[in-house]
Parts: structure tokens; C-alpha cells; sequence
């Protein structure tokens, strides 16, 4: 879809380049995320896929055609740009906003302002903010008009430079999420910058790590990168916590569910004694039927058996959709060492730390 | 005073009475003249700002000259013109518009500077024109500073507007020549307190019309974050 061929740009007065001869091929429907400190080139990249900066050499072609053979006012409507500082119009109100590019490219008054409904509808906008002017906005709004805005026109590029850079954690990891859902919907070519590599391991379907002086790394998905780092560099700005970064890819249904130590409601104490030491454990779950009610310390079963034992509800409930990162945080911080892992109130089974810890060496 | 007191106070109310339509079209004809040296200085000034903008190179020598402009004595403009353009309005006007030059360029250009990076970048980054930038965006944004500079060359233009009465024109600077010279009369001095009364009237009354006019072109200006 994206194809960046020996492009190289070198600022007047530099005598290093900013990007050194890079090639990069983002796929069709694809998140790619440039990630790198700063000064890396990964944001004057990104301009030159719009012609914000014009390269010194090299060229880049969307869908096969050159980005010089339309004229570069066209090619930037045909392109959505979400920008860290959002840029949203002061002076005009968030309707207005959202439908620019829809006006420039001069679609009548009726259509624009279904699309502007559409997309209120799609960014989980309040209505009630389109008559507003975005000095009267929240931060996480804000960034949600500016990515309405930039879808508008329906672009099946999108550019992002830093858009979640500046909002605060919690809105960030929100948002992250909301961009997630709506590029499973949407399936549109997105070319993100970024300087922060969870975001970028998060995020990317392809992550391009690049160095200082605009130097590509390595380029790959992002649990090829943490499981494989291509050199030292790469491996030194993955960070320490490679390993349970790389966890937070993997959901827990790729792994195989241990049973874990279940016993029925109608079980004696004996029983429990056992199921707790075949699993190595001081507690057993307790089932009624499919559902589990929760887990009980086989020393505080009473004699007569599970059915009149006081049992606990379980603190974190994972799913198989879960990544194993929650999964070994729910281990570290669950009284029982385990994790369960539910489909409603059906316990699918149990994950260990020894079956994460397996995970990561494999 | 003894000479003021001789002759029977120094105001009459007589004379106003018997010179409302005088005095009526004299302040038709001192807005008309302020109104023109307005017009034509904002065009201009237009005109010079995206110059300057666009060649910024040309922005030092724009302003110099405006400068130099702004700096001559009217009298000795007014002096300079009326032997190549005679005693007409167009001598007042190229005075009246020569002063507000400075003021109305050095507010747009900085007005247009004033607009934030972000916002043109992402304009720019959507697909505007230099042209659509410049209209739909950098100008809009720069009218609150725009219309500062405006308010200041307006009521500046209105105070010299008198002045242009020893070249044969002047709206209510007629009145204070006229008072001048019947100085120790009270008719004389009636016309001098009408002629700047009014004067001054009337450039509060535009400043005011003219601070209304900015709430009502920009809206979102007013509008701040609701916490």
C-alpha cells in the first residue's frame, strides 16, 4: 500500500541526514509504527508520506502511484493527519471541524453533516460537543474530534504523529483501545509515530525501530522484534522487560489450560486434601454443576466436607482473550498463585507461573 | 477670562440650538472622511501584510516606510500635499490613510503570526491552499488582533480628521477652526467645545461599535473551557 523506497532527507545546513536511505513497505490494512528516540527521523518520515516535507532523494508510492503525480493539496485529502497537538480549528465550532476536509473536497451541506453524525457516532463523541468550539473541550475530546476530522473524507491513509502524546495515561490507554476497535472496523493503512515502544508494541501490526540519523533497525511485528531483536540497539530500547512486554502480545488462549485443582461442592474434605497436593497448592475451586463459586484453604474445610466450607470469589476473573501479561499479574497478586481463567461463570481451567515462565522461553 | 466674563459667559446654548443641521452634517461628513481613510487603509493594508507575509524579507522595509509615514507632522503633510493635490479630499484622505497604515499592517502580520503552529500544520496537513490557509484560517484567527489594530486607527483617524480642516475639509474640525478664530467670543467658544465634544463622542461610539462588532465576529473567542 505505502512504499518508502532510498528515501533520504537532509536539511539545509545539516550535514547528516535526518533519513538515511530508507526502505519500508507497509501492507494494506496494517498499523505500521515508527517508534525511536528523538531525532531518529521517525516524524520527518511521516511528513514525507504528505508532502509536509519534501525528501532530498528516493521516492514514495501509495497504492503504485507516486506521491508527486497529484497535485500535494489533493494528496493531502486523500490522506487523514492526526497530529499530537491536534490542531483542531479555534475559531470554528467541532461540527465544522470534523466536516473540513469533506468541505474542501466539496461535498454538498446534507451529506457533510451526516458523515459529521456518522462519525460522532463512530469516535463515541457526545453529541451534544458539536456545537461547542474546542477551546470548551476536554483533552481525550479533543483528540477524539481530531481523529473524526481526519477520518472524514473516508481516507484509506491515515497519518498519526504522537496522537496520544498529549493526554494523560489513563485517557491514553483509553484511547488506545478506542483506535484498536475502530481499525478492526475500519481496516485502513496507518503509518503512526510514536516514542514510546508499549504504545508502538500495543498498537503496530509492524514495528520500525530506527536510530538516530534515521536508520531502520529492524522492521517486523512486534513479537517477532521482542522475541528476536535484530542487534543491540534494538534490544537495549525494547528495555529490560522484554520478556513481559512480549507477554502482553499473547493471548491466553494460545497456551493449553491446566484443570487446576476443582473439586465439587459435594466433595469431603479428603478429597480436597488431595486435589490440593496433586497440584502442589493449600486451596482448592469449588464447583457447583459448571459454575465455580470461588476457592476455599483446604485447612479451613471443615470435617464434614466442601459443601459447609465458607469459600472466597476469585479477585481477577481473566478470559481467554486476556494476554498473558494480566494473566501473571493476577498470578503475582492472587492469594492462590494461580489464575483462573472464565468464560462466564464457567472456569475453563488454571494458568501457573511455570506455564507463563514456559511461554517466554519458548 | 475678565474679556470671557465681559462678553457673557462662554457657552451658548443659543447657538447650538440654531445649528443642529450644521452641526449634523458636519459629523455625517467626519465619518464619511474617517470612514474612507479606514476603507482605504485596510485595503492597502491588506494588501502590504500578505506581502510581507509571504516575502518576509519585505516585512523590515514595509514597516520603515509606514513608519517614517506615521512620523511626519499632518500639518506638514497636509503642507506638502496641497500644492500637487490641491484643497480636496483626496489631500485629506492620502493623510488620513497614511497614518493608519502602520498600525493595521503591524497588527495583521502579527496577528497571522499569532496563529498556532499546530493549527496551521494541521490545515495544511488536510489539504488547504496557501490561499484557503490564508482566508479560512490564518485570517479568521488573526481578527481579534486585526480589529485592535482597527479600533486604534479609527479612533486615531477621527482626532486627525479635525485637523484637516486647514486644508478646507475636516467634519467637525471646521467648528474648532471656526471657534479659533472668533477665540473671544462665545460663539466662538461654543464652536470650539462642539467641534471636540462631538469628536470625542464619536470615536467612543466607534471604539464601542467596533469592540461589539469583534464579540459578534468571533464567537469562539468568548467561549473558554468549561471546567
Amino acid at each position: 500500500m505505502i512504499d518508502l523506497r532510498d528515501l533520504t532527507k537532509t536539511f539545509p545546513g545539516n550535514a547528516e541526514p535526518a533519513v538515511d536511505r530508507l526502505d519500508l513497505h507497509i501492507e494494506r490494512g496494517e498499523v505500521a509504527v515508527f517508534v525511536g528516540p528523538s531525532g531518529c527521523g521517525k516524524t520527518t518520515t511521516l511528513k514525507m508520506i504528505n508532502r509536509l516535507i519534501e525528501p532530498t532523494s528516493g521516492t514514495i508510492e501509495i497504492d503504485g502511484v507516486s506521491v508527486e503525480a497529484t497535485p500535494v493539496h489533493e494528496l493531502r485529502r486523500s490522506i487523514g493527519y492526526v497530529i499530537q497537538q491536534i490542531g483542531l480549528f479555534p475559531h470554528r465550532t467541532i461540527r465544522q471541524n470534523i466536516g473540513t476536509v469533506p468541505g474542501l473536497l466539496g461535498w454538498d451541506k446534507a451529506r457533510i453533516s451526516d458523515r459529521v453524525d456518522e462519525l460522532t457516532e463512530l469516535v463515541a463523541l457526545d453529541p451534544d460537543m458539536l456545537d461547542r468550539y474546542p477551546a470548551e473541550l476536554s483533552g481525550g475530546q479533543r483528540q477524539r474530534v481530531g481523529v473524526a476530522r481526519a477520518l472524514a473524507a473516508d481516507p484509506p491513509v491515515l497519518l498519526m504523529d504522537e496522537p496520544f502524546g498529549a493526554v494523560d495515561p489513563i485517557v491514553r490507554a483509553h484511547l488506545q483501545d478506542e483506535l484498536l476497535a475502530l481499525q478492526q472496523r475500519l481496516q485502513k493503512t496507518i503509518a503512526l509515530v510514536t516514542h514510546d515502544i508499549d504504545e508502538a508494541i500495543k498498537l503496530g501490526d509492524r514495528v520500525a525501530i530506527l536510530s538516530d540519523g534515521g536508520h531502520l533497525e529492524q522492521y517486523g511485528p512486534p513479537g517477532e522484534i521482542l522475541r528476536d531483536p535484530a542487534n543491540a540497539f534494538v534490544a537495549d530500547f525494547l528495555g529490560t522487560d522484554r520478556g513481559i512486554k512480549r507477554l502482553s502480545l499473547i493471548p491466553i488462549s494460545d497456551l493449553e489450560l491446566e484443570t487446576g485443582p476443582v473439586v465439587e461442592r459435594s466433595a469431603s474434605r479428603a478429597q480436597a486434601v488431595a486435589t490440593a497436593r496433586e497440584y502442589d497448592t493449600d486451596w482448592v475451586a469449588v464447583r457447583d454443576g459448571s459454575a465455580v463459586d470461588g476457592w476455599v484453604r483446604v485447612d479451613d474445610v471443615p470435617p464434614d466436607g466442601v459443601a459447609s466450607a465458607q469459600t472466597e470469589a476469585f479477585l481477577t476473573r481473566l478470559t481467554p482473550e486476556s494476554s498473558l501479561k494480566e494473566a501473571l499479574d493476577a498470578i503475582v497478586s492472587s492469594h492462590t498463585s494461580v489464575a483462573g481463567v472464565f468464560d462466564g461463570p464457567v472456569m475453563l481451567g488454571v494458568v501457573t507461573a511455570d506455564a507463563v515462565s514456559h511461554e517466554i522461553l519458548r | 477670562m475678565i474679556l470671557l466674563q465681559a462678553s457673557g459667559g462662554f457657552f451658548s446654548w443659543s447657538w447650538v440650538a440654531g445649528h443642529l443641521d450644521d452641526i449634523w452634517a458636519r459629523t455625517v461628513e467626519h465619518l464619511i472622511l474617517t470612514g474612507i481613510a479606514v476603507a482605504v487603509g485596510m485595503a492597502i493594508s491588506l494588501v502590504l501584510s500578505v506581502v510581507a507575509l509571504r516575502y518576509r524579507w519585505t516585512y523590515p522595509p514595509i514597516t520603515w516606510f509606514t513608519g517614517v509615514l506615521y512620523t511626519i507632522p499632518s500639518l506638514a503633510l497636509f503642507a506638502f500635499l496641497v500644492p500637487i493635490t490641491g484643497l480636496s479630499i483626496l489631500t485629506a484622505e492620502i493623510g488620513l490613510v497614511s497614518y493608519t497604515l502602520l498600525i493595521l499592517i503591524r497588527n495583521t502580520v502579527a496577528g497571522v503570526d499569532a496563529v498556532p503552529a499546530a493549527t496551521v500544520e494541521s490545515a495544511r496537513g488536510m489539504g488547504y491552499t496557501d490561499r484557503g490557509l490564508f482566508f479560512a484560517v490564518e485570517l479568521p484567527l488573526a481578527l481579534p488582533v486585526i480589529i485592535a489594530g482597527i479600533r486604534i486607527a479609527a479612533v486615531t483617524t477621527i482626532g486627525l480628521v479635525t485637523v484637516t480642516a486647514l486644508i478646507g475639509q475636516g467634519g467637525l474640525g471646521f467648528f474648532i477652526l471656526r471657534g479659533l478664530s472668533l477665540f473671544y467670543s462665545p460663539i466662538g467658544t461654543t464652536q470650539i467645545v462642539v467641534g471636540t465634544v462631538v469628536s470625542v463622542a464619536l470615536a467612543v461610539a466607534v471604539d464601542l461599535m467596533l469592540v461589539g462588532a469583534q464579540r459578534i465576529a468571533t464567537p469562539w473567542s468568548r467561549r473558554k473551557a468549561v471546567a
